[in-house]
């Protein structure tokens, strides 16, 4: 080290590690077929790019800084590939963060337990998802706050506002943070007057980014759909037949249950640790005289970020969340006498080993053995898979659907519009190169989960039905159907009939199984 | 506490620990192995030369009139709920 005197041996760890991290989640998650989540967003981040205005054009799932930034990763590389590469890096970044915070509190021998505990627990992303959007935002604003300068603060409002943006389930969280943040504020020795001049720029930063997004709603008309979006969660809970408070419930009974599966859910007993940890550092603290507001600050950031496990208890969700109060945890450690702080590190290295990525579980979901490798490769004549490694079968399955979307282009001019009933959504993406989409919702379901695209589609494409009468009418559609060999559509309970059309069977693969596209009778390809 | 028990409890921790740890990584280890030989294309193979060696035995063997019905049966309802579809 000695060309390198400001670089530590614990952030050579650091570094190394968040590359390893980057590298391996991107080589991981290029064997993935996942045309769920990956084809969602990826959609989405495509329609964007297409002109189509968010919130009325397509369904925004998360928020729109989200699909902002993906789709600029599209448009630079045109594929899924770039989505992956974009979470891959902020997670990395995110780590590096994560680790100076420790480090600014604790010595770099708990940086190394960190970055142990991560390499075991949560070494890869998981989805190319807004998780890790918000994971960055959210260590990064609180890395801000503590450094207490006018620049500082003005950006820790400003990022914590971006979270928002990039997901809107962070809405009654940043207001509960920049309300701690403003109290914290008064609990430290100084003039009113410096006081209000911090406050009034933590909620300059905030706020800004947020007039900048309604005044670009406001420009393109769109505040009215937008507004529909915050029925999101209502629908996520109706979904599961419960409420809010049973949700509560049912998060903190798993906490406490799931924790006894040590085997394959080791995440469960360090979220237990960290949670008790911040909890009992706050009613230790309003016993003592002297605080630290910095470490009570973190306590509640970390305790709040649990709300991104209430709706569903995901690893990769505590990793990218509550994992912060780490720090705690840490600091407790470190407080105890050489005995407890060994058998405490001791425990802390069990759980994490236990763990174990090299298998597909919760600490790496995205785990693909070796002979699935070998059978995957890369091909290049679809270019929004470009960089992925999927199975032979299932670039024929896609391969064939582009040939026959082509000779639709060219001998049906008719033909103008693709609607996708399927919840792979890479066919909405790959369909979108050739022909028009209406749908709001890039797919659709007609079996197992019909529920949730019909819900989906009664707050924010309620006008799908009629517009499908229209187009099956006009015969200038082609539809992609899972295999149900029906001759009627079913949207909602209208079913719409499909005399007029035949299919095509798309090659079967195992990632996507049989599916047909109905094609008008008018339309001959041969 | 004294500081040989201390040692004992730390030593206790680390050898349940390890054998734990021992465990669950042999189990994943066999796990991907089972997996790998799954997924693998000699097993496809393996898998349709039984198939193929299954029926060659089983058209040339005497079959008795009491499995000969259960065979007609069974591929009977088999037909049936296929054609259903129709």
């Amino acid at each position: 080290m000695r060309n390198f005197p400001y670089l530590k041996k614990s952030s050579l760890v650091v570094f190394s590690f968040a590359i390893f991290s980057f590298v391996g989640s991107i080589y991981q998650g290029s064997y993935i077929y996942d045309g769920f989540h990956w084809g969602l967003i990826s959609s989405n981040a495509q329609d964007l790019l297409n002109g189509k205005k968010p919130y009325k054009d397509f369904f925004v799932h998360y928020g729109f800084l989200t699909v902002l930034l993906q789709s600029i990763s599209l448009k630079i590389y045109n594929s899924v590939y770039s989505i992956l590469i974009l979470s891959s890096l902020f997670y990395s970044v995110s780590i590096i963060l994560l680790a100076k915070l420790i480090e600014k509190f604790l010595s770099s021998n708990y940086v190394n337990l960190f970055v142990f505990i991560i390499i075991f627990m949560q070494p890869f992303i998981v989805y190319p998802w807004h998780t890790y959007f918000i994971f960055f935002t959210s260590v990064f604003s609180l890395s801000l706050f503590l450094k207490k300068n006018s620049i500082s603060l003005f950006l820790f409002g400003f990022f914590i506002q971006l979270g928002f943006l990039f997901s809107e389930s962070y809405k009654i969280f940043s207001i509960a943070i920049i309300l701690l943040s403003i109290i914290i504020l008064f609990f430290e020795n100084q003039k009113l007057k410096n006081i209000i001049k911090k406050i009034i720029l933590i909620l300059l930063g905030y706020l800004l980014p947020l007039i900048a997004f309604i005044i670009y709603l406001y420009l393109n008309n769109l505040i009215d759909y937008w507004l529909l979006h915050s029925n999101i969660p209502n629908i996520f809970v109706n979904e599961l037949n419960s409420n809010i408070w049973l949700l509560i419930l049912s998060f903190i009974s798993n906490y406490i249950f799931e924790s006894i599966n040590i085997f394959s859910e080791s995440y469960y007993i360090l979220g237990i640790l960290i949670n008790l940890s911040c909890i009992f550092f706050l009613i230790k603290t309003a016993q003592e005289k002297k605080i630290n507001l910095d470490l009570i600050f973190i306590s509640c950031f970390s305790l709040l970020l649990n709300f991104m496990l209430v709706f569903r208890h995901e690893s990769f969700r505590f990793f990218c969340g509550p994992i912060i109060g780490l720090v705690i945890l840490f600091y407790f450690i470190n407080n105890f006498k050489d005995f407890n702080k060994y058998l405490s590190i001791l425990i802390l290295l069990f759980i994490a080993i236990i763990s174990n990525p090299f298998e597909k579980g919760n600490s790496n979901r995205n785990f693909t053995n070796s002979n699935q490798k070998i059978l995957s490769y890369n091909d290049s004549s679809i270019l929004k898979f470009r960089g992925m490694n999927f199975t032979k079968d299932t670039w024929e399955h896609h391969i064939k659907l582009i040939e026959i979307l082509k000779k639709i282009n060219n001998k049906c001019k008719s033909v103008e519009f693709f609607y996708n009933a399927t919840p792979d959504h890479y066919y909405y993406l790959i369909a979108s190169d050739y022909l028009n989409s209406f749908q709001k919702i890039p797919g659709y379901s007609e079996t197992t989960l019909k529920n949730y695209y019909d819900s989906m589609n009664t707050y924010f494409d309620s006008n799908i039905k009629n517009l499908m009468i229209e187009k099956i009418a006009k015969k200038n559609i082609v539809l992609m159907r899972e295999d149900y060999n029906n001759s009627s559509i079913a949207i909602g309970k209208t079913k719409i009939n499909l005399d007029n059309f035949y299919f095509k069977n798309l090659p079967f693969s195992y990632n996507n199984k049989k599916k047909l596209l109905y094609i008008p009778d008018n339309c001959t390809l041969n | 506490m004294n500081h040989n028990y201390k040692k004992i409890i730390i030593y206790f921790f680390l050898t349940v620990f390890s054998i734990l740890i021992i465990i669950k990584y042999s189990i994943s280890f066999l796990k991907n192995e089972i997996l790998n030989v799954i997924k693998s294309d000699r097993f496809d193979v393996f898998i349709i030369n039984i198939l193929d060696q299954k029926i060659e035995k089983l058209a040339n063997t005497e079959i008795p009139d009491k499995k000969k019905k259960f065979y007609k049966e069974k591929i009977d309802k088999i037909l049936l709920k296929i054609k259903e579809l129709d």
